[in-house]
Order: structure tokens, then C-alpha cells, then sequence
């Protein structure tokens, strides 16, 4: 019986295609997977199923109803849960109280909690995980803030469980998890499986899909590659549909790397909250890719260089010489600069005008203390024209200008402070192919003149497009690094989704600590 | 579906805008008051309320800074070091025009102190602006009592007085300080690049800071510069009325520069304003007040209403996001 | 015998961790110090008076408590509670003074109470200002109300309410009573499961929104609970003063807070409780007796207030730092 049902949904974000006349149905009793590279829709077609987001168009039937749209409230209260990565959880509460929170039973006669079958409940629900976790009353207690972050993954599955929901959606939710809870993740599924709930699981990784999974759907660019049955395909057929057959397009332009570049950064042993023990080091004239699933340290490898995040490292050397970068500033007058893809949060300064956007890093670093606007207008028109930014008036407010120009404003700004080391972070984030490609040009001809890149992006076509080399992050750490002829989609999707291990089944080879 | 044209947006963003409210506001006050009590719109009164209302508007010039540098940061101490500075400078002055430039000093660096304390309270204790500024003002409240508990404060000085309310070509000298200031301002914010870093912070501090802006140096000084400024303020204060008479004299002072800072279109997430504006929010202020004062409100029911004031004007420009977002 | 040790090992482990911790061990060393300097602090007729003038303060916090836990702030009980503290007066001589009247005038101040939290809730969740600025501008509102209603102190107050207030049963103060009381009621709030939704809304507002909880109804209920404390506050100082005083419960919205904070729980919200808000505000109070019977003036009481709230709030502000960072290096040690 199929219990969800999605027809020809579309949905955009302004000028991004989100999803594409999306066709995606779920059975009862299923366990389905959805796989597809970064930003390929597959949390957006979650996020309708949740009531989170409502559909440009399309049909949806839940529960053989058929709805145009739903708020969360009332898709919980048709029985789907959700559990994200991003956990709902309150801190300062114990786990008891965050499983049960909002659906604690009460005694009829006062309206007071019923302790007992309150603190009974909480431990059905975590039942499922006894083996994993210490099962008792001191447990309980402890307040969410002081347990480990998979802990804390397993109460906020246990918190969709208590719920009783029909439909439950994980998305990313053993990315947390080590191997013996990854295996009582699946005895849940299992036991859904059995009672009748159906699930959608958004993981990456491909030995769970083999292992569990009943069906797959594969989504690409906003639309449907393929819905299989597990059993009729392996890893590689699995990766092949996410990717597609896209041709390699011709690279950008020959490599800037001189044969005898001397080496302009070193990094050892980086450590911060995502990423442990990073280790690589930067030519002169290179671009050095940062590569891999989204979220697994790239950014982080980024802000830390910056300044702009604690971390803990062996030595940062720039030319050779070590040096302090715990601020930005400090990082600036090293010659460095950071361009964020996020450029609400992190880049533009939307209601000051564009003059200020420009100048505010150049009159940092080159300590200037006082100004004149016309000179600096005129300091400044040559730069914009050279990077070919299209603005109404230097005193125009940054936000009136479109992603491409805004990207441009901050590219700007840096250039400005005469860089040799540009950090960008999924810079090209939501911006049209036309700014796009202009912006790879100027990327290509900095590197000309003897700049440096470190780049990462959620796109891998950029990456492999526009890189000498790629490092692959899973988890904080580099898995591989590819260069050459292994400059490929296939190879970059083996390496995140370490397809090695694809073909082994959980449970056999090493069943001591992870 | 018609578009709205362009123009006729442009016409309702600036109608709605407070510094368009703001003065056509004044115009009003002015026109109602003079009907209502012939000579309230005379030059002699409104150069009155100027006065008045430069002091005001000296104060406010601090708490705009503040205010603008984001955080949700408001100073709340500088009534009380309003007090600060005109007994302080009082005390030292000693009613001798040769001890004015020590007793300036002294304030200067009594109230900036303070001021930094406030920063470093704020920014590195994270203790709410509010909460924090509040309760140094009780500890200048104790600073004054002490001073005031055992020496008399003396008067103001005859060159004091002179400076700020003797008349230079029909004006009193605070008007001059205060346009001198106002001009001041001007160029802090579009030609320094302290302003620059000002704006971006109060803008977002997250962004600035990955722009090379030291955010917790700068927000922490903006405190010193806000009690500063309150302190001088009280310094000249004493010019304008000759004497100590009781140690609450500065308090009006708090509320009325936070409603001018507003009132004047400074957005109270930072990143947005116009000294002209508070200029124009504290001199509305003052005639409203006047106005009131005309029409025999009382004391109390004008309290009411600032108070009232201020929520509304909230509502109108300071509410949070909703929960859907 | 083993395992009786290993109890014991972890009860004192979990009670060193209590929020309100630091405020319990400065209580003992106040008490203990005061135990020498003071002058026969510890005769019953001292403690029971002491336990009186404190219980005003002790209320507001109480109510403040409510509030911060919800992730909201309340700057407006000083004024309300002068502004409680003058309609009970002036109802009360309005209409002639007798006891329905007086019992009348008691009903209207808790109801003024209550409905100015209302207010103040309302503007914080449903019209969504800010709470610091919101609650400082209805903090101007009240006061100027009061200053209407009465513009100076003084008012005739039967004496009785002095008599019953001041009395003791069975050696206990009648303030402790409804203290007691009030307890009673705050570990039903807690039994009902409303502390934990508060809390909720304090610690992770859209994990709250999340989980289905009506966040509105819960942060309104809040402040109203605030204002029904201020308002039992401001009886009780009619009570001791027996005047109406437009001016009263000046500084009780910093005193409360601070006392808040230094009783462990946090100013963003969702950790603490009422324990640590009791304490804490006896430490504050507990510092004036400190400093007088340490000779110094009345100055330095002023001062010392000011730099302890200061400190209390910084302190407070640490820990709160403290716990976000413990909580950013979980996430990064379990990779």
C-alpha cells in the first residue's frame, strides 16, 4: 500500500531549481533510501514530506488523502516524524523530559505529570538502544548538554520513536553514530520495518543502503534518476545514476603551477571541532580542491586558517616561516583572505552602501585612519571595471546588486589587500552560470599572476573543473587526495562515500571499539 | 495584479521613514502649541528648548553610537554619569576658571573609565547591555553620594557659565558646541575608517569580523566613548544651571537619549542611522515635553507617556523575527 | 558497604554540581561570618525580622525566576510593585478602609499585578519586542502610573496588617508561611510539567516550537506569574510599612536579577531553579548586614550592592560561557 505519494512536484528557490516534476512514492513497511550528491534535492523533497515546505506544484498524497499543502503541526499529527541532524533537543533538559517533552502523560485528576508511566515511556523508547547506552534511572537524568554528541543522536531518535509516528524520515542521522549503534540503527529500521512504519533514510553511506535498504531512489539535479529495488543493483550502479554520464567538460585553463613553485603554506596537524589532525600543504599558483560530502571539515579547514576559529595545530607556515594566525587580522597581515559562499551571513554588508563594502578590509590592513570618499571611489572604479562588476552607484546599498555582483563586492574587497593566499568557501553558491564563469576566469588569471586558491565547494563539477588537486574530507579527515588522471566524479564519490567498504556487511570483521 | 509604480513606492517608503515623521512632527507640535498658547512657537522659546536640548542631544550622540554598533547594546548609566560630570567637575573646578581644563580632564577619564567597564562587562562577561549599564549606574550612584556626602559641591564658574549659555551673536555658546559636534559626528561615521568598522559591526558582527574588525575592542570602546561623552556633557551641564541642586539632575537623561536615538530612525539592531536624525528626535523630544508641560499634563502622565512612546516605537522598528520562518 | 560508599560518592558529586552550589557555600561563609561580627545576629527576634524585610525581595525573584527561565527577562517589577503598592492603598482608603475593603484592595493589586504581566507577556511573544526593552518601557509606564495615583507617600494603613505580618505561629514568621505556600504552589507548576516546557522555551525555543508546545501561552504565563509576585510583594511591604509609596521596590528588578544569576541559573535561559533564586537573593541581602556591621558607612552599602550585582552577573555570564563552549567541545570530541 503506498502510503506517500509525490507526482510532479516542483520547487524553486529564486533562480534555483530545487526539485524538477519530482515523482517519488513510498510503500507501507519500507525502508527507502535517498541518495543523490550535494544539493541534488533529496532534503528539500524530505522537507515536503514533513510539512516543512510547501510545493510550487504538484500532487501529494499522504495516507491515500491527497493535500496541497501541510504545516508541520498537521504532519505530525498524521504520524510523520522527522530526525535531523540538526537536533531539537533542549541542553538543559534531561533526556527523559526531551523524549517525552510535549506528549507527557498526565494523571486525570490534577493534571499532574504521571511520573511513573512518564519515566516508563522514556524508557520504551530508548529500548531499542539498551545495549549501546547506559539503561537506567541516573541515565535518564542526565541532562542532554553532558552527554556525547551520539548520545544525543540516539535521544533525538528516540525522541521521533516515542512519538508512534507512521512515517519516520532520517535524514543524516548516523552521521554521528559509530558502529555498534549504526548496527542497533538498523535493528530499529528493521523492527519498524516489521510493525508497519515505513522510513526514509538520507545517508551517504552505501554499506547501509546494501545492508538495509529495501528501495532506492536516486535524485539528480532536482529530478528523478531511478526508483530500484536494493537487491537489482550494487555500489558502483548506485554511484554511476547519482553522477550521471555527464562528459568531463574541457578544463578551464592549463594548470599555474610552475615546476619549481615554491611551497607558500604549510599545515600540520589541524584539529578543531570538526576536523582532526588535518595535514597538507599549498604551492604557489596552485588550486587546491577541498572535496567531498558537504559538512565533513572543508569549512572548517577554512575558518581556522582565517583566524576565525579556535583551533589546535602543530604549525601553520607561511613561506616557510611559522606564523600566528588566530585572528583575522592576523591572518590579513599574513596575506591572506576568505570569501564565504554564505554572503548574507558572512560577506556582504547589505544595507551599507558599496563603497564601504569595499574599502572596510583595505583600510584595516593598511591601517589608514581617516579618508576621503572621493578618493576612494577613485581608488576603487578601476577594480570593479577589471572584474567587470555591473553596480548602479557606489553609494547604492550592496543588497540592491544580484548574487553575481555581490560575490564581486567581495572579491573586490580583497583583492584590495593584495592577497597571496585566497580562502574561498563555496563561493559560487547560488549565483548564475554566467557570474559563475566569470568568476572561475578571474580565479584562473589571480593564478596566473602568483596567487594561490584553496578551494572548496559543494559542486563537484567546479572542483574538478577548475583544481590541480583534490583533497576528499569525510569526517574531519582527508581520505584521499586526487590529482590527474583520478580527476574524476567517480573517483571523488568512491573516496567520500568510501564505496571500498561498500561490499562489506556490518556486523562481521572487527567487533571491537571503534 | 497592478504594480505599484515605482515612484509612488519610493513616495510611501519615504512618508513612513522617521526622518520624514520626525520633523514634519515638530512642525506640528509648533503650529498646535502656538494656537493653543499664543508665543510657544516664538524664536525666544524654541532657542530655549535648543538649549535644553542640546544637552540632550550630546547624550544621545553617545548612545547612538552604542546603539548603533549593534548587539542590542544601549547605555543606561549615562543619566547618572551625566550627574557624574557636573559634580566631578564641579568639585575640582572649585569655582575657578584656572582649574576648568583639570576638571575636564578629570571627568574625562573618571567617565570613560567607567564606560570601559561597561564594555568589558558586556562584551567579554556577555552580561546584557541593559542589565549591565544599569547596574554600574547604581555603583556611580554610590561614587556620587560619596563625593557629595562629604564635600559640598561648589557652583559652576563664571567662564563656564559663559561657555555654555553667555550668547555669541544672539546664540549660547552650547549651540555652537553642539553643531561642532554634530559636524563631528558627520565625519566619524562617513570619513574614519572607525566608522566604517562601526557600521559593519552593528550591521553584522559575524561578517565584520571575518573583515578584519576586532569587534569585542571596538564595542568595548564605544562604551568608554558613550560615558565620555555623558560625562562631558554633565561638565558643561553645570555651566547651564550655575549649581548642584540634587543629585538626580542627570536621570532624564537615560530614557529621553534611548527614545531620541530611535525616534531618530536608528535602527536598534545597529548598522542604521543618522546623527541628523537624533538631532531631530532629541529637539522633538524637548518640544513635546514643553508642549505638555503647556497643556498642564502632570508629571507622572508625561512619564506615562515617553514610556508609551517607547513601546510603540518598538513595535514599529524593533520587532523580532517569527517562529516560521 | 561498598555500595553504600559509591552512593554517597555520587549523591555529593551531583550536589557540587547544583547550580545553586556557590550560592549556598557564600550563605554559610555570610552566615558563619556574620555569626562573629555581628552582634547577636543569630537571637530569634533578629532572624525572624531579617526573614520579613527579605521576603519582598525574595518574592520578586521568585517571579523574575519564572521569566528568566523561559528565556525572557522582567525589568518592570520595580515600578509595578510601587505601582501595586499604591492602588492597594488607594483602593483601600477609596472605599473606606473597613476589612471588605481592605480585602477588596488586596484582590485589586494582585489583579493589577497579574494583568501588567499579562501585558508584558504579550508584547514579548505575541507582538514580539525585544523583552529587555519591552519590560523597561513598561517599567516606565507603572512607574508613572504609580507617581499618578499617588504622588507621594503616605496613605493610612490599618496598623493590623503590621500585627499580622509581623507575627509569628509556633515560632514561625507569617511571612515563611506564605513563602511555604507559595513553594507548595511552585512544585505543583513543577509536577504539572509547566517548569520543563518553560524551560524548553528558554533553552531551545525552535526545538520547542518543534516539539509542539504552544510557546506563546507558556512565556505569557510567565510574566504573569512574575506579576502575581510582585504584586505579593508589594502587599507585604504595605504590610511592613504601612504607608503607600510610589517610590517603593526601587532597584528590586536589578536585585532580583542578579539574584537570579547568582543563584546559578543562566540569563539565556533553561538551566537553574528556585532553590538557587532563594539563595541567592539571601546573599544579597546578607551582604548589606555584612558591610554594616564591618563599620563601613551607608556609601559603601551602595557601592558594594552595585559591584556585587556587577559580580554576580559576571559570574553568571562565565558560567554561561562555560556551559556553550563544554557543549561546542562535546561536539568535537566524538568524531
Amino acid at each position: 500500500m503506498v502510503i506517500f505519494k509525490a507526482t510532479g512536484v516542483n520547487k524553486r528557490y529564486g533562480e534555483v531549481v530545487a526539485l524538477d516534476n519530482m515523482n517519488f512514492s513510498l510503500e507501507e513497511s519500507e525502508i527507502h533510501y535517498l541518495v543523490g550528491v550535494n544539493g541534488c534535492g533529496k532534503t528539500t523533497l524530505c522537507k515536503i514530506v514533513a510539512g516543512v515546505v510547501s510545493p510550487d506544484g504538484g500532487k501529494l498524497e499522504i495516507f491515500g488523502e491527497e493535500v496541497s499543502s501541510m504545516t508541520p503541526n498537521e504532519a505530525k499529527k498524521k504520524g510523520i516524524a522527522v530526525v535531523y541532524q540538526e537536533l531539537s533537543l533542549i541542553p538543559q533538559l534531561s533526556i527523559e523530559d526531551n523524549i517525552m517533552l510535549g506528549i507527557e502523560p498526565r494523571e486525570k485528576s490534577l493534571g499532574l505529570i504521571d511520573r511513573k508511566t512518564h519515566r516508563e515511556k522514556a524508557y520504551e523508547a530508548l529500548r531499542p538502544f539498551e545495549k549501546v547506552i547506559p539503561f537506567d534511572d541516573e541515565y535518564l537524568e542526565k541532562l542532554v548538554a553532558d552527554i556525547p554528541i551520539d548520545e544525543q543522536q540516539i535521544v533525538e531518535i528516540a525522541k521521533a520513536l516515542a512519538r508512534k509516528p507512521r512515517l519516520i524520515i532520517f535524514d543524516e542521522a548516523t552521521a554521528s553514530l559509530h558502529k555498534q549503534q549504526v548496527e542497533v540503527f538498523f535493528s530499529i529500521l528493521r523492527d519498524l520495518k516489521k510493525s508497519g512504519v515505513s522510513t526514509i533514510v538520507i545517508s551517504h553511506k552505501m554499506k547501509e543502503i546494501t545492508e538495509i535498504g529495501d528501495r532506492v531512489t536516486i535524485i539528480r539535479s532536482g529530478r528523478l534518476v531511478n526508483t530500484v529495488n536494493v537487491k537489482d543493483v550494487n555500489a558502483d550502479q548506485v554511484i554511476q545514476m547519482m553522477v550521471g554520464d555527464k562528459e568531463l567538460l574541457e578544463r578551464q585553463s592549463s594548470s599555474s603551477v610552475k615546476e619549481d613553485a615554491e611551497t607558500v603554506l604549510e599545515v600540520k596537524n589541524l584539529s578543531s571541532e570538526k576536523i582532526k589532525e588535518v595535514s597538507f600543504s599549498l604551492k604557489k599558483g596552485e588550486i587546491l580542491g577541498l572535496g567531498g560530502l558537504q559538512g565533513q571539515g572543508q569549512t572548517d579547514v577554512l575558518l581556522t586558517l582565517f583566524g576565525s576559529k579556535s583551533c589546535k595545530v602543530e604549525f601553520f607556515k607561511i613561506g616557510g616561516e611559522e606564523v600566528d594566525l588566530g585572528s583575522a587580522t592576523k591572518a590579513m597581515s599574513h596575506s591572506l583572505a576568505y570569501i564565504s559562499g554564505d554572503r548574507k551571513k558572512a560577506g556582504i554588508f547589505s544595507k551599507r552602501p558599496i563603497l564601504e563594502n569595499l574599502i572596510i578590509s583595505y583600510l584595516i590592513k593598511y591601517k589608514r585612519k581617516i579618508f576621503l570618499r572621493k578618493n576612494m571611489r577613485q581608488q576603487v572604479l578601476p577594480l570593479l571595471a577589471q572584474i567587470d562588476t555591473v553596480f548602479g552607484k557606489l553609494s547604492d546599498n550592496a543588497d540592491s546588486l544580484s548574487g553575481g555582483n555581490q560575490q564581486k563586492i567581495v572579491i573586490g574587497r580583497w583583492l584590495m589587500t593584495n592577497p597571496a593566499i585566497l580562502l574561498l568557501d563555496d563561493s559560487t553558491k547560488g549565483i548564475d552560470v554566467g557570474a559563475t564563469k566569470e568568476f572561475y576566469d578571474i580565479m584562473h588569471s589571480l593564478c596566473e599572476a602568483g596567487m594561490s586558491v584553496i578551494w572548496h565547494s559543494s559542486e563537484d563539477l567546479e572542483l574538478l573543473n577548475n583544481t590541480d588537486r583534490i583533497l576528499v574530507f569525510d569526517n574531519g579527515m582527508i581520505v584521499d587526495e586526487l590529482v590527474g588522471e583520478r580527476l574524476s566524479e567517480t573517483e571523488l564519490y568512491r573516496a567520500a562515500l568510501d564505496t571500498k567498504k561498500a561490499h562489506e556487511v556490518v556486523g562481521q570483521g572487527d567487533r571491537d571499539e571503534d | 495584479m497592478k504594480k505599484t509604480p515605482l515612484a509612488l513606492r519610493k513616495a510611501k517608503t519615504i512618508i513612513k521613514s522617521p526622518s520624514f515623521i520626525a520633523p514634519l512632527l515638530c512642525l506640528i507640535i509648533l503650529f498646535v502649541g502656538n494656537i493653543i498658547s499664543p508665543g510657544f512657537a516664538s524664536s525666544e522659546l524654541i532657542i530655549n528648548i535648543l538649549v535644553v536640548s542640546s544637552f540632550v542631544g550630546l547624550v544621545s550622540g553617545g548612545q547612538f553610537l552604542i546603539v548603533l554598533g549593534g548587539g542590542n547594546g544601549l547605555d543606561l548609566s549615562l543619566g547618572k554619569l551625566v550627574t557624574l560630570g557636573a559634580i566631578v567637575g564641579g568639585v575640582i573646578s572649585q569655582k575657578q576658571d584656572a582649574n576648568l581644563i583639570l576638571a575636564l580632564l578629570t571627568v574625562i577619564v573618571v567617565t570613560f573609565t567607567i564606560g570601559l567597564i561597561n564594555g568589558f562587562g558586556v562584551t567579554f562577561f556577555r552580561i546584557p547591555p541593559l542589565v549591565m549599564t544599569m547596574s554600574m549606574s547604581i555603583v556611580v550612584v554610590a561614587i556620587i553620594k560619596f563625593i557629595t556626602g562629604g564635600i559640598g559641591v561648589p557652583g559652576a564658574s563664571k567662564l563656564l557659565q559663559k561657555i555654555t549659555v553667555g550668547k555669541f551673536l544672539g546664540i549660547p555658546g552650547i549651540l555652537y558646541i553642539w553643531a561642532l559636534f554634530a559636524v563631528f559626528m558627520h565625519f566619524l561615521i562617513n570619513n574614519t575608517t572607525f566608522g566604517i568598522k562601526l557600521l559593519a559591526t552593528g550591521t553584522n558582527d559575524y561578517t565584520a569580523s571575518l573583515a578584519g574588525v576586532n569587534v569585542t575592542r571596538l564595542r568595548t570602546l564605544l562604551y568608554g566613548f558613550s560615558g565620555m561623552i555623558a560625562g562631558i556633557t554633565g561638565f558643561l551641564y553645570l555651566g547651564y544651571l550655575a549649581s548642584v541642586y540634587n543629585i538626580s539632575l542627570g536621570d532624564k537623561f537615560t530614557l529621553i537619549s534611548v527614545i531620541a536615538v530611535v525616534v531618530g530612525g536608528t535602527s536598534l539592531g545597529g548598522g542604521k542611522g543618522s546623527y541628523f536624525g537624533v538631532v531631530i528626535g532629541a529637539f522633538l523630544l524637548q518640544l513635546m515635553d514643553s508642549f505638555l508641560v503647556t497643556i498642564r499634563i502632570e508629571q507622572s502622565m508625561r512619564q506615562v507617556l515617553f514610556g508609551i512612546i517607547l513601546l510603540v516605537i518598538i513595535l514599529m522598528y524593533g520587532r523580532e523575527r517569527k517562529m516560521q520562518n | 558497604m561498598k555500595i553504600n560508599k559509591q552512593k554517597t560518592k555520587t549523591w555529593m558529586r551531583s550536589f557540587i554540581q547544583k547550580p545553586y552550589f556557590l550560592a549556598l557555600v557564600i550563605l554559610i561563609f555570610f552566615f558563619i561570618l556574620l555569626g562573629f561580627i555581628g552582634r547577636r545576629y543569630y537571637s530569634l527576634y533578629n532572624l525572624t525580622t531579617k526573614i520579613r524585610l527579605w521576603m519582598p525581595l525574595l518574592l520578586v525573584t521568585l517571579g523574575q525566576t519564572f521569566v528568566i527561565l523561559g528565556g525572557g527577562i522582567d525589568m518592570s517589577v520595580s515600578s509595578l510593585l510601587a505601582f501595586v503598592n499604591v492602588v492597594v492603598v488607594q483602593v483601600m482608603m477609596g472605599l473606606g478602609g473597613g476589612p471588605l475593603h481592605q480585602i477588596i484592595a488586596i484582590i485589586a493589586g494582585i489583579g493589577v499585578g497579574v494583568v501588567a504581566g499579562f501585558i508584558n507577556g504579550l508584547l514579548v511573544s505575541h507582538l514580539r519586542l525585544p523583552p529587555l526593552i519591552s519590560t523597561y518601557g513598561t517599567q516606565i509606564v507603572w512607574g508613572g502610573l504609580a507617581l499618578k495615583i499617588m504622588q507621594q507617600s503616605g496613605g493610612e494603613v490599618p496598623f493590623t496588617w503590621y500585627t499580622i505580618y509581623s507575627t509569628t505561629i509556633v515560632g514561625i514568621p507569617f511571612s515563611v508561611i506564605i513563602l511555604v505556600i507559595l513553594l507548595f504552589g511552585i512544585h505543583y507548576l513543577k509536577r504539572s510539567g509547566y517548569v520543563v516546557q518553560l524551560k524548553a522555551c528558554g533553552g531551545n525555543i525552535h526545538g520547542a516550537y518543534e516539539s509542539v508546545l504552544p510557546v506563546n501561552s507558556i512565556r505569557v504565563k510567565s510574566y504573569m506569574l512574575s506579576g502575581f509576585f510582585t504584586a505579593l510583594a508589594a502587599l507585604c511591604i504595605v504590610a511592613e510599612t504601612v504607608t503607600g509609596n510610589p517610590l517603593s521596590g526601587s532597584g528590586y528588578e536589578l536585585e532580583s536579577i542578579s539574584a537570579v544569576a547568582l543563584g546559578g541559573t543562566s540569563l539565556a535561559g533553561g538551566a537553574g531553579g528556585f532553590v538557587g533564586s532563594i539563595l541567592g537573593a539571601i546573599v544579597l541581602k546578607l551582604v548589606n548586614d555584612v558591610i554594616f556591621f564591618a563599620g563601613l558607612g551607608v556609601n559603601f552599602q551602595v557601592l558594594a550592592q552595585g559591584l556585587i550585582i556587577i559580580l554576580a552577573l559576571a559570574v553568571g555570564g562565565l558560567l554561561t560561557k562555560r556551559s556553550q563552549t563544554k557543549a561546542a567541545r562535546m561536539r568535537g570530541e566524538k568524531q
